[in-house]
């Protein structure tokens, strides 16, 4: 949702003429780019394909941050403009006037085709490191010289997609899901695939179908996550109805294949719910809570966050996973009574592992009293 | 709906009370200063009640997982100038179904659910307290006629239990004569208004762009629809190149759109109506874009008396018999033409407005001269480039009077 946002701060940010340093000051001497865009399959103009140019030397923040856009405040004398990049037209042309003459990469993007890289909402300001670094073996550079059209001809691979549904085990579909792809980095973990402006895409439609498009051949992990609390408490589901990453099937896809019926189903009935108290391991008593969290056993993941301050010191997480689980008590932790004459007592955190085949309730976790500093008043 | 989530995010982190409410520990009083105090009704947060109940859908009798629930405020057709003080909330139902709305200010409310591919009694466009508040009469009318309204009592909690109806949907494909997909293509609904005039009808699957956008494959799905008649309509979008460099001054190029609705017309008129049932699902909905009939349109405005052309203005084409505008643009700062892309072939008015010459790269500023508006008929069969129109310097008086 964040992302979404942010996709729209660019379209208000202030004219640049606010920012000339001079109004009188002679204009600089610019180049022009022109060009098409091609569909690699079909031959056919790419119309109203995104192409942006990313000027090869970008000016960089001394913490090697890239300068924010977003932050208004930024108005250093040298603080670069948005990147240009503009819509072909209908017959995959486009156009550039009034490009400040230097070396350049052009990047055009469309859905369902592969670029070599995706910017996140077209916002150069967003690359990782990791990406600014590949620029150069990506993408080809072109440079503008001023007062010469510069000509560019782009012809972008279709990629391959993976659709599929998602449904409750009881039948129910499962719109709106928000599913995601991963696939492995350069470290070999699983990570998210970025697939560009067409978030859209990513969430299932009102029967729970999805669709990802624009992938390069290769493997990958479907993930739907089910956002079911207002704490961003969320399970994820796994391709092959699993909820832990390990256990997760994967889609290998060919170049430009279509992968479909990659159906998931979250398994509502192995989702149950665990509740307890955290008691003082002294007196027996309930105590409050500030964090009670379940942590994955395997990898220390958070899984579930709630707290337990409200009522009797109890907690409750209402969807878990069947598994094995670390429970963690953090934060603040003191006696539930200790408003009166006697100050409250304050504990130590601590953790327990727990086992949920099941509707899990009464569970108790036990607290030790902090020991109280002699040096104190 | 990611616009809803948005909302939910922002209702759910701003309190759901006014913010002026006292927390108790400021209010609360020692008890031995006066025991009494704490009756007295000024003093006390004010008192509130809460709301809940189950969703259900109307078609599965399951759950409606992850809908959202929205409260808004029973206006009372005589209510005066001053609008009582209420909560509004937003709250996503559980895997169960259920919600809780709690903390909200006595009351009378409608809860609304809202679930994507289903119906909401009133457009979605108005489902939020804002949207609300500023509706016409007759959408609150609507509304009072499709819901009861819930009392909310201070410390006690009121129960609303909502049948979610399956909506109908429209889906298709956009494409272009040559078979390519149309992608992110906008596509919009077109419903009557009670004025008996197509008027855009917002769905809930696109609130960014008033419509939705089709996927890779020019597919679209728009869906939660009342039974009634629709009209289907695609905009062929074009943005101008988004050029912002430092020390030049080449303002954006004019973006442009051209309307084609299914059954090939370029307007309401000649478009082909869609006739939804409740729930009943329209396929093959699709609008095929005629490149082969869409011919470019360019052209200079001329001053009339030097034939020296203007730079900057705007110029519109009208459908010829009912004057209906079909597109507009400007003059290009970049070539000092106008450019209309893509024109379907027929018969049209070319106007011009808003003419005036200003000195070429400096940006906004105060014409040199301004001109009269003005109009000339415009058969277009082909393409066409260099068409030529004529307006009238307005004497140096009146320019000035006009800024």
């Amino acid at each position: 949702m964040l992302l979404l946002v942010s996709c729209l701060l660019p379209a208000q940010s202030p004219e640049p003429d606010a920012q000339s340093p001079s109004p009188s000051a002679p204009p600089l001497a610019t180049g022009t780019v022109t060009g098409h865009v091609y569909l690699g399959d079909s031959h056919l103009p790419a119309r109203m394909a995104m192409v942006t140019l990313l000027p090869v030397v970008r000016p960089q923040m001394a913490n090697g941050l890239q300068v924010d856009y977003f932050n208004s405040s930024a108005k250093e004398a040298k603080s670069p403009d948005e990147e240009p990049s503009a819509p072909t037209q209908l017959d995959g042309s486009f156009t550039f006037r009034g490009i400040p003459p230097g070396k350049y990469y052009v990047l055009a993007e469309t859905p369902g085709y592969i670029s070599p890289i995706h910017l996140p909402c077209g916002m150069v300001a967003a690359l990782s490191k990791e990406d600014e670094d590949s620029l150069s073996t990506l993408l080809p550079a072109f440079t503008i010289v001023a007062n010469r059209a510069t000509n560019v001809e782009i012809v972008l691979p279709k990629g391959a997609a993976i659709s599929g549904r998602v449904r409750f085990d009881d039948g129910e579909r499962y719109s709106e899901a928000s599913v995601v792809v991963l696939h492995k980095d350069k470290s070999g973990k699983w990570a998210r695939y970025e697939t560009g402006r067409d978030w859209r895409l990513e969430d299932s439609d009102d029967r729970g179908n999805f669709r990802i498009a624009g992938l390069p051949a290769g493997e990958y992990l479907l993930k739907v996550s089910l956002e079911y609390s207002n704490n961003n408490d969320g399970i994820d589901i796994y391709y092959g109805d699993v909820t832990r990453l390990k256990d997760a099937k994967s889609i290998k896809v060919k170049e430009g294949e279509e992968s479909v019926g990659n159906n998931i189903e979250v398994p509502l009935g192995k989702l149950h719910s665990v509740s307890g108290t955290v008691v003082s391991a002294e007196t027996g008593e309930m105590v409050m809570a500030e964090f009670v969290e379940l942590h994955d056993a395997d990898d220390d993941s958070p899984v579930a966050h709630a707290s337990a301050i409200e009522g009797r010191g109890e907690f409750r997480f209402p969807y878990v996973p069947e598994g094995e689980y670390t429970l963690k008590v953090s934060g603040l932790i003191m006696d539930l009574h200790g408003n009166g004459v006697k100050p409250a007592r304050e504990y130590l955190d601590a953790s327990q592992l727990i086992i949920v085949h099941g509707e899990t309730s009464s569970v108790t976790i036990k607290v030790k009293p902090k020991p109280v500093p002699v040096a104190a008043q | 709906m990611k616009v809803l989530r948005l909302l939910a995010v922002l209702l759910l982190a701003s309190p759901m009370l006014p913010a002026q409410s006292p927390t108790p520990d400021g209010q609360s009083p020692s008890p031995s200063e006066s025991p009494t105090q704490q009756s007295v009704p000024l003093a006390q947060p004010p008192a509130t009640g809460s709301v809940t109940g189950h969703v259900f859908l109307g078609d599965s009798h399951l759950p409606a997982r992850m809908a959202f629930v929205t409260l808004l405020p029973f206006t009372a057709a005589e209510a005066g100038d001053k609008k009582p003080v209420v909560s509004s909330a937003t709250v996503q139902t559980g895997l169960d179904g259920a919600y809780v709305m709690p903390n909200l200010l006595p009351g009378v409310y409608y809860v609304i659910a809202v679930k994507l591919g289903y119906v909401t009694p009133i457009p979605f466009s108005y489902v939020d307290p804002d949207g609300f508040d500023n509706a016409p009469k007759e959408v609150k009318e609507a509304l009072s006629a499709a819901l009861t309204p819930v009392t909310v009592a201070a410390n006690r909690t009121s129960t609303s239990d909502i049948v979610l109806n399956k909506g109908a949907v429209i889906a298709g494909t956009v494409r272009f004569d040559d078979g390519e997909p149309d992608t992110q293509a906008v596509v919009s609904l077109l419903r009557k208004d009670n004025s008996g005039k197509w008027s855009e009808f917002a769905t809930q699957d696109g609130l960014f762009s008033s419509g939705q956008r089709t996927d890779d494959q020019g597919n679209f799905r728009l869906t939660g629809l009342p039974a009634g008649e629709y009209l289907l309509r695609t905009t062929l979008e074009l943005g101008g190149a988004d050029i912002k460099s430092p020390g030049t001054d080449l303002p954006h190029e004019p973006d442009y759109r051209w309307d084609i609705y299914l059954g090939d017309g370029v307007r309401p008129r000649d478009a082909k109506t869609i006739q939804l049932k409740d729930g009943e699902e329209s396929n093959g909905n699709n609008i095929e874009i005629p490149l082969a009939r869409l011919h470019l349109v360019s052209g200079t405005v001329l001053n009339l008396e030097t034939g020296v052309p203007i730079n900057r203005a705007r110029v519109e084409l009208h459908n010829a018999d009912d004057d209906s505008t079909c597109t507009t643009t400007e003059i290009s700062p970049a070539t000092g033409q106008f450019h209309f892309p893509y024109v379907a072939e027929g018969e049209y008015t070319l106007k011009v407005t808003n003419a005036s010459d200003i000195i070429p790269g400096k940006g906004d500023q105060k014409p040199i001269r301004t001109y009269s508006d003005t109009s000339q008929p415009l058969i277009v069969k082909g393409e066409m480039n260099g068409v030529t129109i004529q307006v009238k310097p307005k004497p140096p008086a009146a320019a000035t009077a006009a800024q």
